[in-house]
């Protein structure tokens, strides 16, 4: 029993010692950080399709299937979509269904940290998740469709594009 | 080689323990889980777990005080019993739950003959239930009603080991719909053993009770490449891919929405004795 506020007092002294040894480690940050680069920028650009898969989120292992044979023949060109920084964008599509609208104007839900982008088609504006944020000299992007049904969330598509021009 | 055994020992135990330590401590969970929505489950209700008072309700006191009275089910979701609950001061006889251990009670139903749903409506709703006496009114000496707090159990779904599987559980008139036949697991004769290009399925698009559609009669099958399962290579699965909507669009008049898919395997050259199998049945969401 007497032992233990000695034990303690090590314990403490040990703790500090490590916490002064980490920050010492630590080092300073050198230099300013670059300006946050342009999300619009980012997504300017024609994109082409490389895949399209299904998620299903009440699988007990989240089962993800492709279905990219529903867009990807080998044959026609994949579903491409080009969004411009005038922020009007456009879809092409030979093959598959079409998700995406006739085309219209695009917008982020938040220029600076963007999680969703609008499209506003006619008379339909559709909502989907941005995979990630997409930088100008980025290859890659997704866009998911989550879906839900009456509160109860179903399946997600993820549609991936490389970008083309 | 003896420490070796007794830390293997000591990893099991803690990794049992682990694993069993959320099931304990929960009010309420079903096995087996991850669940087929047409087997048997087991639902237990852990009064030990639950907390008298905060819904009017005090069956952990009564049963502590009476650990051998016959306790009740009263569940509404998915849905009501498809033979009733009975009324609250009089529960059906059906609903009697059985006493497994001290607190620990449990029923054994298939769940969608016991709730009259089916999967995708048992895994989107879930049970909700308390456990009650006989007559869920209040005991005498006994604050609050004879009934334990709500409880909700959320239902994880089984991966599909079945000779017919849909992908995903879940789904609407215009998803993507994948029906996955295991040719292996077929148990009519004329059936086994098909060749890749012999799957079909007969199918009818259901609008309600009275409206339905087929796309093609069950002779005319064969010639409807849209009807045709295709072989997944290396196994001995057939699988075809398809969105209801779009499969149906020719038949469905303008305001109609599917709401079941019934349907059925056709080999070219096999006829059902005496008459067409039971169909399948795949529903559909019906989302607001």
């Amino acid at each position: 029993m007497q032992r233990t506020p000695i034990a303690l007092r090590t314990l403490f002294a040990c703790a500090v010692l490590a916490a002064g040894w980490m920050t010492g480690c630590k080092p300073e940050p050198e230099g300013e950080l670059g300006e946050s680069f342009d999300k619009v920028k980012g997504l300017t650009g024609t994109w082409q399709l490389t895949s399209f898969t299904q998620q299903d989120l009440n699988s007990p292992v989240k089962e993800v299937r492709d279905l990219s044979s529903f867009y990807i023949d080998g044959n026609v060109t994949p579903l491409q979509l080009t969004f411009n920084e005038d922020r009007s964008y456009s879809i092409a599509l030979e093959r598959g269904r079409n998700y995406f609208g006739e085309g219209g104007t695009w917008a982020f839900d938040d220029e600076a940290f963007p999680s969703y982008i609008h499209l506003f088609s006619g008379e339909d504006t559709l909502v989907y998740d941005l995979g990630a944020m997409v930088r100008e000299f980025d290859q890659d992007m997704s866009i998911e469709y989550r879906r839900d049904c009456n509160g109860t969330a179903t399946v997600i598509y993820t549609f991936s594009f490389t970008r083309i021009n | 080689m003896a420490m070796r055994n007794l830390a293997r020992v000591a990893a099991f135990a803690a990794a049992f323990a682990a694993a069993a330590v959320p099931a304990a401590a929960q009010k309420a969970y079903v096995l087996p889980s991850p669940t087929d929505a047409n087997a048997e489950l087991t639902l237990y209700i852990n009064l030990n777990n639950c907390e008298d008072g905060i819904q009017n309700n005090g069956l952990k006191a009564i049963v502590e005080a009476f650990p051998d009275t016959t306790l009740y089910l009263w569940t509404w979701q998915p849905a009501g019993p498809a033979a009733g609950n009975g009324n609250w001061d009089d529960s059906a006889e059906h609903q009697k739950l059985t006493k497994v251990g001290p607190g620990l009670y449990s029923m054994t139903f298939v769940p969608t003959a016991y709730y009259g749903v089916d999967g995708p409506a048992l895994f989107a709703r879930g049970i909700s239930c308390l456990a009650k006496l006989d007559n869920g009114n209040g005991v005498d000496g006994f604050p609050f009603e004879a009934k334990s707090e709500d409880i909700h159990i959320d239902i994880i779904p089984k991966l599909c080991e079945a000779r017919i599987c849909v992908f995903p559980e879940l789904r609407n008139v215009d998803d993507f719909v994948s029906i996955t036949y295991d040719n292996s697991k077929e148990p009519r004769e004329g059936l086994q053993n098909m060749g890749a290009d012999e799957c079909f399925f007969y199918m009818i698009g259901k609008v309600d009770a009275f409206t339905s559609y087929e796309i093609a009669a069950v002779a005319d099958v064969p010639s409807h490449p849209e009807l045709q399962v295709a072989a997944m290579p290396g196994t001995t699965k057939f699988r075809t891919t398809f969105i209801p909507e779009e499969l149906f669009a020719d038949y469905l008049q303008p305001g109609e929405k599917l709401s079941e898919i019934w349907y059925y395997v056709v080999r070219p050259g096999f006829s059902y004795p005496p008459g067409p199998p039971p169909f399948e049945i795949l529903s559909l969401l019906d989302c607001e």
